[in-house]
C-alpha cells in the first residue's frame, strides 16, 4: 500500500486555477523530488497538501495511509493534517517574534505524544531532547531562547525547518526549497537530518529547482512540474538531464 | 544661481482682457453668473455658498506660514476680450496671442498641429478658450466640455452632481469657490464606454491680480474608464496669486477613474517672493461597487501647496489610489497627502507618497485613512518616503489612522532619510557625475509614483524634477 | 523658516481643531487636566487629602527600596520598616517643610545623605489645586518602588527624580486607585545625567482614572528605558516626553494598552532629539475590545544640530470587538538631513499566515490563537529591563483575553 496518494487534484486561488488534475503516488520510505520552473505550482501543490486557507480544491483526493487504509485528507483540518503525519517545511517561515522557539516546539511535540498515545515529556526532558537534535543540525543551543525565527538569517530558519521535522517525526515531509539560503555546509548538515530520517515510515518531497540538493539526498523519484502539474516522471538521472538540458527541453 | 532652469512658463501675455474690478461681493457673483448666463439655480447655488463662506474662518490646523489673503484685492474674473461666451468656441478664432502663449507653453492648438491621441480642454484665467478633438469623442458618446457649456448642454448632470462630492461647506475654501467658480472641465462618459483616447485640461494664470477657481466635474458611468490628466502653469510674478479649485469625481458601478496631474505653478522667486498659493480641494466618490479611482500628482510648483486628493469609497469592492511625488525647493511649502474613507466591505486603499525637500523647504505629508464601522475585510497599505537635500529643509509626516472596524488592515510606513551615500559612490564609480547621480537616485525613489502617470507625463515628470533639484544640489 | 519649538506637555493637550476632532476625547471632567481650580470642584464628589502616609522599607537581598504613598491606613501592611504620618491641613502653609526621610538599611545603619525625600504640600485655600511636590534625590544604585494609592480624593502629585551621574536608576510606579472614583493626576520629572542608566516601569490597574506625565531628560551617552502597563482602565491619558539634550542618548520606550468595557486609554509618546548621534526606539501596542476607545499617538522631533539620529517608532494596534475604536497618529518632524528615521503602524487582525504555521504543526486553533495573542503581548518585554520579567508575570494573560 502507498504511503500516500494524490488523485486527479485540482486546486484555485482567487478563481486562478494553480493545480490541473495532479496525480501522484508516493511510497513508504521512498524519496521524491520535484522540480519545474518558477510559478509551475509546486509551492502551491505543497500548501495545498498542508491545508493552507487561501486555496481552494475544486476536485480530486489527497490520502494518506492510516490505520491500514488510505484517508482523504482534503477532509481534516489543518492541524488535523499535521498530526495525521504531514509535515510542511515552508520556503519563507514566518516569524513569531515573542514565542519562544522552545516553547513552540515544546507544545508540538507534547500534541503529538498526546494525539499518539505516548507520555508527553516534561521541559527538562524535552530540553535534553532537542539539544540533542540541534547539535546534529549544528544550531546552537541559543535559537531556543528567541523569539520563533525571530531575527533568523535564511539559512537558520530552514534549519529550524528540519529541527521540527526530528522533532515531529511526521510520516511524509514536504520541504520547499529547503536548500535556498544555505552555503556548503549547512546544506551538508541539512541533507544529513533529511537523510537520518530516512526509513519505511517515513517518505520525503523535496521542491527543489538545483540539482546540488539531490547530490546530498538522492532521490527516488523525480518528477517535473509544469503549469500545475506532473509533466514527466523518472528516477534520479532525470534531474541530472534537466540540470544541463533545461526544463524547455522536457516539453518538447 | 545658474543655469538655463529658470522658470520658463514665467513670461505673460499681452492680450486685451475683461476683467472685473477688485474685491468679492454678492454684485460680483451675480456679475460672474450672468456674464456665463447661467440658469437661477446656479445662482442661487452660488449665493448660498458665499453666505457660508462669509461665516467661516480659514483654518489653522496646519503649521504652513501664509500670510494673510485679503479677498478683497483679488479680481474674480478675467477672460480675453475676444472671448465671447454666447458663441460656441472655434479654436480657429483665438486671439493670436493666445495661440502664440500656448505653442510657446508646448499645447498645439491651431489646426495643423493638434495631435489626434488627446482631447484637451483649454482654460486660460477664468475662461476655457477651447476644446481640443471634442468631436472624436462625441462620436463615443463622452460629453467632454468647459463646465460652462456644460451647464447650458447637460443641466440635469450639473444638477445632480455638482457640489455632491465636495459640497460648498466642506472647507473655507470650497465655500469660495463654489461662490466664484468660473470655470474648469466637465466630463461625462457613458455606460461600458471605454474612453478612447485620453482626457486632458490646461490650466494656465495670467492677469494679474485675480484668482484662479476653477471647477472641474467628472462622471464616469457603470463600467466606463477613463484617463484624465491636468497640467498648469502661471506667470513669474512678485505678489502671490491664489488658485482654489475644487475638482470632483464620480465613479459608479464597475468604472475607473485615472486623475494625474503634474503641477507646476510658478513657486516664487529664491527669496521666496510671489508664487501661486494652491489650495485646491479634490475629491472623488467610489460610489458604485467595484468602482475604482486613483490621484497621481507631481507636485513641483506653487509656493504653496495645500491639497488633499482623497477617496469615499462607498461601494463595497471598491478601490482607491493616491500616488505623490511632491518636491519643494526655496522656499516652498507643501501641506498634501490624502484621505481614504472606507465605508464599503471589501474596500481597498493605496497610498504612496514621496517628499523631497531641498533648500529651505517645508514638505508635510498629512494623511488621513478612516475605517468606518461597515467596512469589513477592508485594507490599505501606505508607504510615505522624504528625502532631504541639503541642510536647511524640512520634511514632516502625519498619518491619522481611525479604525472602527476589526477585521480590517491597515499598514502604515514612513522613512525619512538623505540621498544614499553608497548609492551616490557607486554612480559615481560608473562615471556618472554629481548631478546625474542625484538625478538617478531621486527616479529610483519615485519610481513607483511615476509608473502610475501616462507615458507621456512621465517623461515630462522626470525632466521637471531632474531640472527642479539641478539648482539644489551643492 | 521658523525653527522648532521644544516639545511640551501643551502641545498634544490643547484640543486641536483638526482631523483629530472626530475621535471625541471622551472625559468626565475635562478640566482637570487643564489645572484649573480647586473651586470647579464639587466636595460632595471630592474629598481632599487630609493625611497621608508615608511607608518605606529596604529590601537589601534584591536592593531595592520601596514607597508607599497612601491616603489611609488600611492601604498599607506591617512589613514597612518605617511609616511617617503627615497631617495636611487646608489652610497649611506647609509649602517650605522638609520632610527627610533617611532610608534606613534592616541592620540599621543609616544611608545619610544618599536618598533624600524632602516633600512640599499646596496651601488648598490658594487657587492652584491641592497637589504633593515629591523631591526625589537617589545618589545610589538602589532601585526604588514608588506605589501611590489613594483612597477617595482627587489628587495631584508632583514627583522629580535627580540621580547621580554614572549610575543606574530603577523606578517602578504603580496607580492603584481602590475605588473608581478618585481621579490621579501626576506629573514626574526625571533628570538622567550623563553616562548613567535609567529604568521605569509604570502600571496601572483596571478601572482606574488618571492622567499621567512623564518628562525625561537626558544628558549625554544616557539611556532611559521606560515601560508602560496600562490595564483597561476607565480613562487614562499617558503622557511621555523624552529631551535629549545632548548627544549620544538613548531613549528606549515600550507600551502596551489594553482598554476594554467603555473604557478610553491614550498615550502619547514623544521625544526630542537635539544633538547628535541620538537613538530613539519606541514601541506602543494597543488592544480595544467591547467598546472601548484606545489611542497611540505622538512626535520624533529631529532637530537641525541632532545630526547622525537613528530613530523607529512601532505602533501595532488590535481591535477585538465591533464596537471599539482606535486611533493611531505617529509623527515624524525631521529638520536634519543625515538622520535614519522611521515610524510605522499597523492595525489588523493577527496575522493568519502565522496561525497557519502553528496549526501546521498540530497546534489546534484555539492554541494557536493563544499563542499567538500572548506573543503580542510578550514581544514587548525584552530582558533589557530588568522589571520586565517581573511585569510580564504579574499580567494575568488569560484575564486580558477573557473576552475574546
Amino acid at each position: 500500500m502507498n504511503l500516500f496518494e494524490v488523485k486527479n487534484l485540482s486546486a484555485t486561488i482567487d478563481s486562478l486555477e494553480v493545480l490541473k488534475s495532479m496525480d501522484l503516488k508516493i511510497g513508504p520510505g521512498e524519496v521524491h523530488a520535484f522540480m519545474g520552473p518558477n510559478g509551475s505550482g509546486k509551492s502551491t501543490f505543497s500548501k495545498v497538501v498542508a491545508g493552507h486557507p487561501d486555496y481552494e480544491v475544486t476536485s480530486g483526493e489527497v490520502l494518506i495511509e492510516s490505520g491500514f487504509e488510505m484517508k482523504n485528507i482534503l477532509d481534516l483540518e489543518i492541524y488535523e493534517r499535521a498530526r495525521e503525519g504531514v509535515f510542511l517545511g515552508f520556503q519563507y517561515p514566518v516569524s513569531l517574534p515573542g514565542l519562544s522557539n522552545f516553547d513552540f516546539l515544546h507544545l508540538a511535540f507534547n500534541t503529538q505524544c498526546e494525539h499518539q498515545g505516548a507520555a508527553v515529556l516534561s521541559r527538562d526532558e524535552f530540553e535534553t531532547l532537542v539539544l540533542a537534535k540541534m547539535k546534529t543540525l549544528k544550531m546552537d543551543p541559543y535559537f531556543l531562547k528567541r523569539g520563533v525565527n525571530q531575527g533568523f538569517s535564511g539559512g537558520e530558519k530552514k534549519r529550524n525547518e528540519i529541527l521540527q521535522m526530528m522533532i515531529l517525526s511526521p510520516r511524509l515531509s514536504i520541504l520547499d526549497e529547503i536548500d535556498s539560503g544555505l552555503d556548503v555546509d549547512a546544506l551538508q548538515v541539512v541533507a544529513a537530518g533529511v537523510n537520518s530520517m530516512r526509513n519505511c515510515q517515513h517518505s520525503v518531497l523535496l521542491i527543489t529547482h538545483y540539482q546540488r540538493l539531490l547530490d546530498y539526498i538522492e532521490p527516488d523519484f523525480v518528477h517535473i512540474f509544469k503549469d500545475g502539474k506532473i509533466v514527466k516522471s523518472g528516477d534520479a538521472k532525470l534531474a541530472l538531464e534537466v540540470e544541463t538540458k533545461g526544463y524547455d527541453w522536457v516539453t518538447r | 544661481m545658474s543655469k538655463n532652469t529658470a522658470y520658463k512658463y514665467g513670461f505673460s501675455t499681452e492680450i486685451a482682457v475683461d476683467q472685473v474690478p477688485k474685491g468679492l461681493s454678492e454684485d460680483v457673483i451675480r456679475f460672474i453668473s450672468s456674464k456665463k448666463q447661467e440658469p437661477g439655480w446656479l445662482l442661487e447655488f452660488r449665493l448660498n455658498a458665499y453666505e457660508k463662506w462669509l461665516k467661516m474662518a480659514p483654518p489653522k490646523w496646519t503649521d504652513l506660514d501664509i500670510p494673510p489673503i485679503d479677498f478683497q484685492d483679488i479680481s474674480y474674473y478675467s477672460a480675453p476680450k475676444s472671448h465671447d461666451e454666447s458663441k460656441p468656441k472655434s479654436l480657429d478664432e483665438l486671439d493670436p496671442e493666445l495661440i502664440k502663449t500656448f505653442e510657446r507653453l508646448g499645447i498645439p492648438v491651431s489646426e495643423q498641429k493638434r495631435i489626434s491621441g488627446i482631447a484637451m480642454d483649454v482654460v486660460f484665467d477664468s475662461v476655457s478658450v477651447g476644446t481640443i478633438n471634442q468631436d472624436l469623442l462625441e462620436e463615443h458618446g463622452v460629453v467632454f466640455c468647459s463646465i460652462t457649456e456644460a451647464i447650458k448642454t447637460h443641466p440635469e448632470l450639473i444638477k445632480k452632481y455638482l457640489g455632491s462630492v465636495v459640497p460648498a461647506a466642506d472647507n473655507y475654501f470650497s465655500a469660495l469657490n463654489a461662490a466664484v467658480f468660473t470655470d474648469g472641465s466637465f466630463c461625462y462618459i457613458p455606460k461600458g464606454v471605454k474612453c478612447p483616447i485620453d482626457l486632458s485640461t490646461y490650466f494656465r494664470i495670467n492677469a494679474q491680480d485675480t484668482g484662479q477657481f476653477e471647477r472641474t466635474l467628472l462622471i464616469a458611468d457603470e463600467s466606463s474608464f477613463v484617463n484624465y490628466l491636468e497640467g498648469c502653469t502661471a506667470p513669474q510674478r512678485d505678489e502671490n496669486q491664489l488658485h482654489a479649485a475644487v475638482v470632483e469625481l464620480v465613479a459608479l458601478d464597475q468604472a475607473e477613474i485615472k486623475y494625474s496631474t503634474v503641477q507646476n505653478w510658478y513657486s516664487g522667486d529664491p527669496q521666496g517672493r510671489g508664487g501661486i498659493y494652491n489650495f485646491v480641494t479634490k475629491r472623488g466618490i467610489c460610489e458604485g461597487e467595484g468602482s475604482k479611482i486613483s490621484w497621481t500628482q507631481v507636485e513641483s510648483g506653487s509656493a504653496i501647496t495645500w491639497k488633499y486628493p482623497s477617496c469615499i469609497l462607498k461601494g463595497n469592492n471598491s478601490e482607491g489610489a493616491f500616488y505623490s511625488v511632491a518636491l519643494t525647493h526655496d522656499h516652498m511649502q507643501a501641506d498634501t497627502g490624502t484621505k481614504m474613507v472606507h465605508l464599503g466591505k471589501n474596500t481597498k486603499s493605496t497610498i504612496i507618497s514621496k517628499g523631497i525637500s531641498a533648500d529651505s523647504s517645508k514638505n508635510s505629508y498629512r494623511g488621513l485613512v478612516e475605517i468606518h464601522p461597515r467596512a469589513t475585510n477592508s485594507r490599505n497599505f501606505s508607504q510615505c518616503d522624504s528625502m532631504l537635500v541639503g541642510q536647511k529643509s524640512r520634511a514632516s509626516t502625519y498619518p491619522y489612522i481611525k479604525v472602527k472596524n476589526p477585521s480590517s488592515t491597515i499598514e502604515h510606513e514612513a522613512s525619512t532619510s538623505k540621498i544614499n551615500e553608497d548609492q551616490l559612490f557607486y554612480l559615481q564609480s560608473r562615471g556618472l557625475d554629481n548631478e546625474q547621480a542625484i538625478s538617478m537616485i531621486v527616479n529610483g525613489f519615485c519610481k513607483d509614483v511615476f509608473k502610475e502617470l501616462p507615458l507621456e507625463f512621465s517623461v515630462e515628470a522626470v525632466k521637471l524634477i531632474e531640472m527642479k533639484l539641478e539648482n539644489s544640489i551643492g | 523658516m521658523k525653527l522648532p519649538e521644544t516639545l511640551s506637555f501643551k502641545d498634544f493637550t490643547q484640543t486641536q481643531k483638526d482631523w483629530d476632532l472626530g475621535f471625541n476625547f471622551p472625559h468626565p471632567k475635562e478640566e482637570f487636566w487643564n489645572f484649573t481650580s480647586w473651586k470647579n470642584l464639587r466636595e460632595s464628589e471630592y474629598a481632599p487629602v487630609q493625611t497621608l502616609f508615608l511607608c518605606t522599607k529596604n529590601d537589601s537581598t534584591k536592593n531595592t527600596s520601596q514607597i508607599l504613598i497612601c491616603d489611609d491606613e488600611k492601604l498599607y501592611d506591617n512589613s514597612f520598616d518605617s511609616v511617617e504620618k503627615i497631617n495636611l491641613n487646608e489652610n497649611a502653609q506647609v509649602e517650605n517643610a522638609l520632610f527627610n526621610l533617611d532610608f534606613k538599611l534592616a541592620s540599621g545603619a543609616k544611608l545619610n545623605q544618599n536618598l533624600a525625600f524632602p516633600i512640599f504640600f499646596r496651601n488648598l485655600a490658594s487657587s492652584s489645586l491641592p497637589s504633593l511636590h515629591l523631591s526625589l534625590t537617589n545618589k545610589t544604585s538602589r532601585g526604588i518602588t514608588f506605589d501611590l494609592k489613594i483612597n477617595k480624593s482627587y489628587f495631584v502629585g508632583h514627583f522629580k527624580l535627580d540621580q547621580s551621574p554614572g549610575t543606574s536608576s530603577n523606578i517602578h510606579t504603580r496607580l492603584d486607585s481602590q475605588t473608581s472614583q478618585s481621579f490621579i493626576q501626576t506629573h514626574w520629572e526625571f533628570e538622567i545625567p550623563a553616562d548613567s542608566k535609567f529604568f521605569h516601569s509604570k502600571f496601572t490597574t483596571p478601572e482606574t482614572k488618571s492622567y499621567q506625565e512623564f518628562e525625561f531628560t537626558q544628558d549625554s551617552k544616557s539611556e532611559a528605558h521606560s515601560l508602560n502597563l496600562s490595564l483597561n482602565p476607565q480613562w487614562e491619558r499617558n503622557h511621555y516626553l523624552f529631551k535629549q539634550k545632548k548627544s549620544d542618548s538613548l531613549s528606549e520606550f515600550k507600551s502596551l494598552q489594553l482598554a476594554n468595557k467603555k473604557g478610553f486609554s491614550e498615550l502619547i509618546a514623544s521625544v526630542e532629539h537635539r544633538e547628535k548621534k541620538g537613538q530613539s526606539d519606541f514601541q506602543s501596542k494597543l488592544i480595544a475590545t467591547d467598546q472601548a476607545k484606545a489611542s497611540s499617538r505622538g512626535k520624533v522631533l529631529i532637530e537641525p544640530p541632532a545630526l547622525e539620529t537613528d530613530s523607529n517608532q512601532q505602533i501595532r494596534g488590535l481591535l477585538l470587538n465591533e464596537k471599539a475604536e482606535l486611533f493611531v497618529k505617529p509623527e515624524l518632524e525631521v529638520y536634519a538631513d543625515d538622520v535614519k528615521a522611521n515610524h510605522g503602524a499597523a492595525v489588523g487582525p493577527l496575522d493568519l499566515e502565522k496561525m497557519f504555521y502553528l496549526m501546521s504543526r498540530g497546534y489546534t486553533k484555539p492554541m494557536a490563537l493563544k499563542c499567538i495573542k500572548e506573543a503580542f503581548v510578550k514581544e514587548l518585554f525584552s530582558s533589557s529591563h530588568p522589571r520586565s520579567e517581573e511585569l510580564l508575570k504579574n499580567l494575568n494573560l488569560d484575564h486580558i483575553w477573557e473576552n475574546t
